[in-house]
């Protein structure tokens, strides 16, 4: 769908090379930190910003150059854009009325959509006399009476609480899957993206760093930035070296000794000596009960959640966080002794951050 | 607490008052000349009771024909003003848009320059065309003021209005001239009003254009007070009547159109 395409703002590249098929009725969500590319992306797949290079098909069309109302998309914007001076009827039928569609039909789709987003009690109010849950759902109503070939979303939750945003999260993620129709949703979420998504676009720096269905994504990331970014509290990273010893590759810094799993040695081989960095999940570091285990720990800070505990520790210069068992009560500066599941853990190329195993 | 809040009322109203003094006061002796008989304005020590004529009335409306010139005035800043905003809206918005500083700032220079340095180039050319004393060169030159005014207020306007309602609307199916004409323009009434108020005013109280270019057809009220002006006399009764016909619709017009310049009208669009 997107073909190399590439977005420069003067000599900065704000996009560069994104490169992807979105695959019909799929659920893509597009994740990254602020100033990744990822709402410019959206807007070039939406028409509303040129792309510098590369193409666009939207099905078989390519619509690199057509206006936005040419493309078949529908868009939700992040502060709802809802037309101030229109009541939510005619917010919804705006389009409609754009296409000239006769007034009964264009009646009967608008209340179509009302009732499926619960909102036909307050068709009649304008805007600004919604909440903001409210207004998000007329920004979608506005979006689904087209029955578009695309839906665009961008950061469609970012302005609505806590709590609202966990609802309507499920809320759109069941639509999306009720109407069937293909979605490209930005956020820089990464639990949104994570339980929307059917498939994960993670970009930094304009770049793609990896697009996985969200169970692949995080059981294996990339590199270390998508490692870093999926998950929370998030993946662990500790310097160590890589050293083969007669019972095969240890990882080895002043506070941890580490035997890499056998299966890993033909991966890891040519890294030999190296500087290399490991990375290990929260779930998968659990204190130990021996006197000597795979890594010396202080810790730094316990965080008791209820259903679990965060503790944070000291790995010799690394700062990691375990997660441990709600009874598990460390108190501030113990030293203790971690074991990893080494079976679940990732090695990553120190200069490149690419991941080795 | 209560004694501090009544100084602080009393002192409100002092300050509200020694501000007003310099604006009223001028008006309120026009208006009351305006109902006195010459030799009553220009007495002294000053009448300040008397009983009311109006004959000054009498005299700018029949023997003056105040009516045509109110026509005039009218059909003249109505006309600017119109005019302007039809160039000067879309103008806006493409200065706004598409970040056309320089062009705003080229637009500025014709105001920046003093009006009376246009009117000789401007009466060589109009009598060259033989179009001295017509409408059309009287609107075409109150534009001066009046396009650059317009657009300069509503680039501010424009460029508070979220970018995201275009774009929602282009999305939606529109052009972005579409986008103009259904989303923008609704939304922009208090600066279109606020805008338009201004221009008219100017245009409506200007004096030195109207003089040069407009002759016995078009010519305007703040012309036509000169006509009370003559190498013997002031009639004062007169042109103090007058003046009030001037001051009249424009302070109605202020007055109403305040009302309209509603702040807020974009509340709910984006984030409330």
């Amino acid at each position: 769908m997107c073909e190399h395409i590439e977005k420069k703002f003067g000599d900065v590249i704000a996009v560069n090379d994104f490169n992807v098929e979105i695959n019909d009725k799929e659920f893509v969500v597009i994740v990254g930190p602020s100033g990744c590319g990822k709402s410019t992306s959206l807007r070039m797949i939406a028409g509303l910003e040129r792309q510098t290079g590369g193409n666009i098909y939207i099905g078989e069309q390519l619509v690199s150059d057509k206006p936005p109302r040419d493309r078949n998309i529908a868009m939700v914007f992040q502060n709802y854009a809802l037309y101030p001076h229109m009541n939510v009827y005619d917010n919804i039928a705006f389009a409609l009325k754009l296409r000239n569609l006769p007034s009964e039909e264009i009646d009967r789709k608008v209340k179509e959509a009302a009732e499926i987003l619960g909102i036909t009690s307050y068709l009649q109010r304008k805007p600004r006399e919604l909440s903001g849950g409210q207004r998000q759902r007329v920004a979608l109503g506005r979006s689904i009476v087209r029955e578009p070939e695309v839906f665009l979303m961008d950061e469609p939750l970012s302005n609505l609480d806590a709590k609202l945003r966990v609802q309507m999260r499920a809320e759109i993620a069941k639509l999306q899957a009720r109407l069937g129709i293909t979605t490209i949703y930005v956020t820089h979420d990464q639990v949104e993206a994570m339980t929307m998504a059917d498939r994960i676009i993670v970009m930094k720096d304009g770049v793609i760093q990896q697009v996985a269905d969200p169970q692949t994504l995080y059981d294996y990331p990339a590199n270390q930035f998508v490692a870093s970014f999926i998950g929370t509290p998030p993946m662990n990273f500790i310097a160590c070296k890589l050293q083969k010893q007669q019972d095969g590759f240890h990882l080895i810094n002043e506070a941890a000794d580490v035997i890499a799993p056998a299966q890993w040695s033909e991966k890891i081989a040519a890294f030999d000596g190296q500087a290399v960095t490991l990375g290990v999940r929260p779930e998968n570091m659990c204190p130990s009960g021996l006197a000597k285990d795979q890594a010396a720990a202080i810790v730094d800070l316990v965080e008791v959640l209820g259903s679990e505990t965060l503790v944070n520790v000291k790995i010799g210069a690394d700062s990691a966080i375990i997660k441990a068992a709600p009874d598990y009560k460390p108190t501030v500066g113990d030293a203790i002794q971690l074991h990893f599941d080494m079976e679940k853990a990732h090695l990553f190329n120190k200069e490149t951050g690419n991941v080795i195993v | 607490m209560k004694n501090e809040s009544l100084l602080s009322k009393i002192l409100w109203g002092i300050l509200v008052i020694l501000v007003l003094i310099p604006f009223l006061f001028p008006f309120l002796w026009i208006l009351s000349a305006s109902f006195k008989t010459q030799a009553q304005i220009v007495a002294m020590p000053p009448v300040w009771i008397f009983t009311p004529t109006l004959e000054n009335y009498a005299r700018v409306f029949v023997e003056q024909d105040f009516g045509r010139f109110l026509l005039n005035s009218s059909i003249i800043a109505v006309g600017s003003t119109l005019l302007s905003l039809v160039i000067g809206l879309p103008a806006a918005y493409t200065i706004s848009r598409y970040k056309q500083n320089g062009l705003g700032i080229f637009i500025l220079i014709a105001r920046l320059m003093p009006g009376i340095s246009y009117l000789i180039p401007w009466y060589i050319l109009f009598s060259k065309l033989r179009m001295i004393d017509t409408f059309a060169t009287l609107i075409a030159s109150h534009m001066l003021v009046g396009l650059p005014l317009i657009v300069w207020i509503m680039v501010n306007y424009f460029d508070g209005l979220p970018h995201e309602l275009e774009e929602a609307a282009q999305v939606d199916g529109c052009t972005l001239q579409g986008a103009f004409f259904r989303i923008v323009l609704p939304l922009s009434g208090p600066g279109i009003i606020t805008a338009s108020t201004l221009s008219f005013l100017f245009s409506w109280n200007n004096f030195m254009f109207s003089l040069v270019l407009s002759a016995e057809e078009t010519k305007t009220l703040p012309i036509a007070v000169y006509n009370f002006v003559s190498y013997a006399d002031v009639s004062w009764g007169p042109v103090m009547a007058a003046t009030i016909v001037i001051i009249a619709p424009a302070i109605i017009l202020t007055m109403v159109f305040q009302r309209y310049v509603i702040k807020g009208l974009t509340m709910g669009a984006v984030k409330g």
